[in-house]
């Protein structure tokens, strides 16, 4: 039997009068895409903080791949992307993300490499610029985002933790962060990713575990959970208006242009 | 796995190329070893200026109808300690009715620089009671002071050859050399070495080190609170422990500052070594001669400067180590409590306070640097990296004394860091309201 990449058991923490997680017990499957969701301040970053060993649990236990969240080397195998984003604005992104890449124990030379990779992969280096020589504050928001991202996978890492990872994305760049994730998943790698955008949550998990009050609501593979708590399937029927799209291809057709069309000029 | 040796490497490698990249870090590496130099060298430059624009010469004018005047020439020039000088000392024997023609010819040959300056002898001269001197420089205090001493050199030659000394014996009067006067105060603790420039020299070092610590504690903090509001932070001690971090930071920093300084000790005794390339053998040879007279121009701080003992240096570099990484450690605990630029001003309060109070004391320890105050602020670690190099400067410090104060430095230093290193774990993921001191104290003492 594949181990989990996670078990947390009867995990609480408190801040000074403020309960942030009482008694959650956890598993994230090996492997697989996992959703931690849950409204603002429901302990989700918190859950995150003490599997990554930044903060340690009042009690309970965190085990990642088969050893203690505190185990010396296992963060070399966990990359991470928090919620709230922001780099060195001075520095260079190539800099930047060879800082973090060394941090992980990435030699330089095999630090360009990936970087160079990853900048072409996400749009970074193109003919026209290459985004790697230019200063962090230079860059868009999307842009510095997508270079965190980057950062956090340089070291190839088991255990990808991603905190609410599409805020403040445009759609298209949203998309390749996306795609990259189902790349890492395709790859045997296992995503875990906070957010309180449901519908994210739904394309892209395969297991999900609810959180609220810094308790767990309840978690499972997306199936089970919808087979458990959504009851028999009901069967919807929505009166709508046809599309544009629909109108388009009704007058004009999927091949020429309706007969009598006159062009412009 | 990488180790955390090589992380911690990596956290003090971005530290240390990010600060030296910059143009400020540039530009006051640069400026202060020019500094040094300029003033070292401004009695160079005065003299080489004076040599090529007036000349070297002083008319004395006798009016006494006595002959003091070539008296008085035979004193100057060895006063001046130059040969040069004495065979340009030009006596004018003038009557005491022409006295105002000759004044008026002296004036204005200063005026078309072909003297430097006038000496007038008359019958109060004689006396005892005045003598008039005008010139380019007659508001110089040792000018003045020569020139008095001159005319009294030549009056007592007078009052010898009225008492029927040969005139060999009266040059051998006039002509004995001047020593120069080896120093030494006494104090309270016994025998003394103490010079002004020494004290000077010991004064611009305390305020360059001083100067440095606050400059690199708030880059320190800076550092911490872009770091924290940036949330790089929790990138960071996602892949270390928050006391590596820290310990990355402070370690890099100091290693900024301590670049910096080796580049100001070696760029100043490269432009001392270059000095006779700069200014040429004669300008360094006059201006060492008037500074051993002690007359026209001195020459002290570079003559100090150059005198300065490595070992003073090294320690001085090594103070400067610990006591930036004290207060680095201390910057960076209280960058780590804020959450602004605003805050940290407010919060940092206490630790400049101890850096003022420092300062404060940097007069009074120059003034008597073995006082029990000098003493025992060079023995508590906020105030040893400033004060000790001041104390060793100017006085002899025992031994003992600088051990014990390097050893409570490097222990207050350990201190510093584990506190720091407690508050900086819990501190940079509390945003928000800055907390109170019981908190902090929770921080510190809760595992």
């Amino acid at each position: 039997m594949t181990q989990n990449a996670i078990e947390a058991s009867h995990v609480n923490k408190q801040y000074s009068g403020h309960v942030a997680v009482r008694d959650l017990s956890l598993s994230v499957p090996t492997g697989a895409v996992y959703g931690l969701l849950g409204p603002n301040g429901a302990g989700k970053t918190t859950t995150i903080r003490m599997v990554l060993n930044i903060i340690e649990p009042d009690s309970g236990t965190i085990n990642v791949m088969g050893v203690p969240a505190t185990s010396a080397g296992i963060s070399d195998r966990i990359g991470y992307l928090p919620e709230e984003r922001g780099l060195y604005r001075k520095m260079k992104v190539r800099d930047v993300l060879k800082f973090l890449a060394a941090l992980k124990g990435v030699h330089a030379h095999d630090a360009d490499r990936r970087i160079d990779w990853w900048l072409d992969k996400l749009s970074l280096r193109t003919d026209e610029r290459d985004w790697g020589s230019a200063k962090i504050e230079e860059l868009s928001r999307g842009m510095q985002q997508k270079a965190q991202f980057i950062g956090a996978l340089l070291h190839d890492p088991d255990l990808m933790i991603l905190d609410e990872p599409f805020s403040g994305l445009d759609p298209v760049n949203a998309q390749a962060l996306k795609d990259s994730v189902m790349d890492l998943r395709s790859r045997g790698k296992t995503v875990i990713f906070s957010t309180h955008i449901i519908e994210n949550a739904e394309s892209m998990c395969d297991s999900v575990c609810i959180i609220a009050h810094g308790e767990k609501v309840l978690d499972g593979t997306l199936a089970d959970v919808k087979t458990q708590y959504g009851g028999p399937p009901v069967e919807k029927t929505v009166m709508v208006q046809p599309s544009l799209y629909d109108i388009f291809l009704q007058r004009v057709g999927a091949t020429g242009v309706e007969p009598g069309m006159r062009g412009h000029g | 796995m990488a180790d955390t040796a090589s992380k911690l490497w990596a956290i003090v490698r971005r530290e240390y190329i990010e600060r030296v990249r910059t143009r400020w870090f540039m530009i006051s590496t640069i400026f202060a070893p020019l500094l040094f130099a300029a003033i070292a060298f401004l009695p160079l430059l005065l003299m080489t200026k004076d040599a090529k624009s007036v000349a070297p010469r002083v008319l004395i004018i006798d009016a006494t109808q006595q002959g003091l005047g070539k008296y008085v020439a035979r004193s100057l020039a060895v006063l001046r300690s130059t040969s040069e000088d004495a065979t340009t000392a030009d006596v004018r024997i003038v009557s005491p009715d022409s006295l105002a023609h000759a004044r008026d010819n002296a004036t204005s040959e200063v005026a078309r620089r072909l003297a430097n300056g006038f000496v007038v002898l008359d019958s109060a001269t004689l006396r005892g009671d005045t003598a008039g001197y005008a010139g380019r420089q007659a508001d110089s205090k040792s000018d003045r002071l020569t020139i008095a001493n001159s005319v009294r050199s030549g009056l007592i030659a007078l009052r010898l050859e009225r008492g029927g000394l040969s005139a060999s014996s009266i040059d051998s009067v006039v002509s004995a050399p001047i020593p120069t006067i080896q120093a030494a105060s006494i104090n309270d603790s016994g025998r003394d070495v103490t010079t002004p420039a020494k004290a000077i020299i010991a004064t611009i070092v305390a305020f360059f080190l001083y100067m440095s610590i606050i400059i690199y504690g708030q880059n320190m903090l800076s550092g911490v609170i872009e770091e924290k509001m940036s949330r790089v932070s929790e990138i960071v001690i996602s892949s270390v422990k928050p006391e590596t971090l820290l310990a990355g930071k402070v370690i890099g920093v100091t290693a900024v500052g301590l670049t910096q300084q080796i580049v100001w000790v070696g760029g100043t005794v490269l432009l001392i070594s270059a000095r006779t390339m700069l200014f040429g053998a004669p300008a360094i040879a006059k201006a060492q001669a008037a500074g051993a007279a002690g007359g026209f121009g001195s020459n002290d701080m570079l003559a100090a400067l150059v005198a300065t003992p490595w070992s003073w240096v090294v320690l001085v570099l090594v103070l400067f180590l610990l006591g930036l990484l004290f207060y680095g450690a201390l910057y960076a605990a209280v960058g780590a409590t804020v959450g602004s630029e605003q805050d940290a001003r407010q919060a940092a309060f206490p630790v400049v306070l101890l850096l003022v109070l420092t300062a404060v004391l940097i007069s009074p320890t120059v003034q008597n640097p073995t006082s029990t105050l000098a003493v025992t602020m060079s023995m508590l670690p906020f105030s040893s990296p400033i004060i000790l190099p001041i104390r060793m400067a100017i006085t002899n410090v025992p031994t003992i004394q600088v051990v014990a104060s390097l050893a409570i430095l490097v222990l207050s230093c350990l201190g510093a860091i584990w506190l720091a290193g407690r508050i900086y774990r819990v501190g940079l993921l509390m945003y928000g309201k800055r907390p109170t001191l019981a908190e902090v104290r929770r921080w510190i003492f809760t595992s």
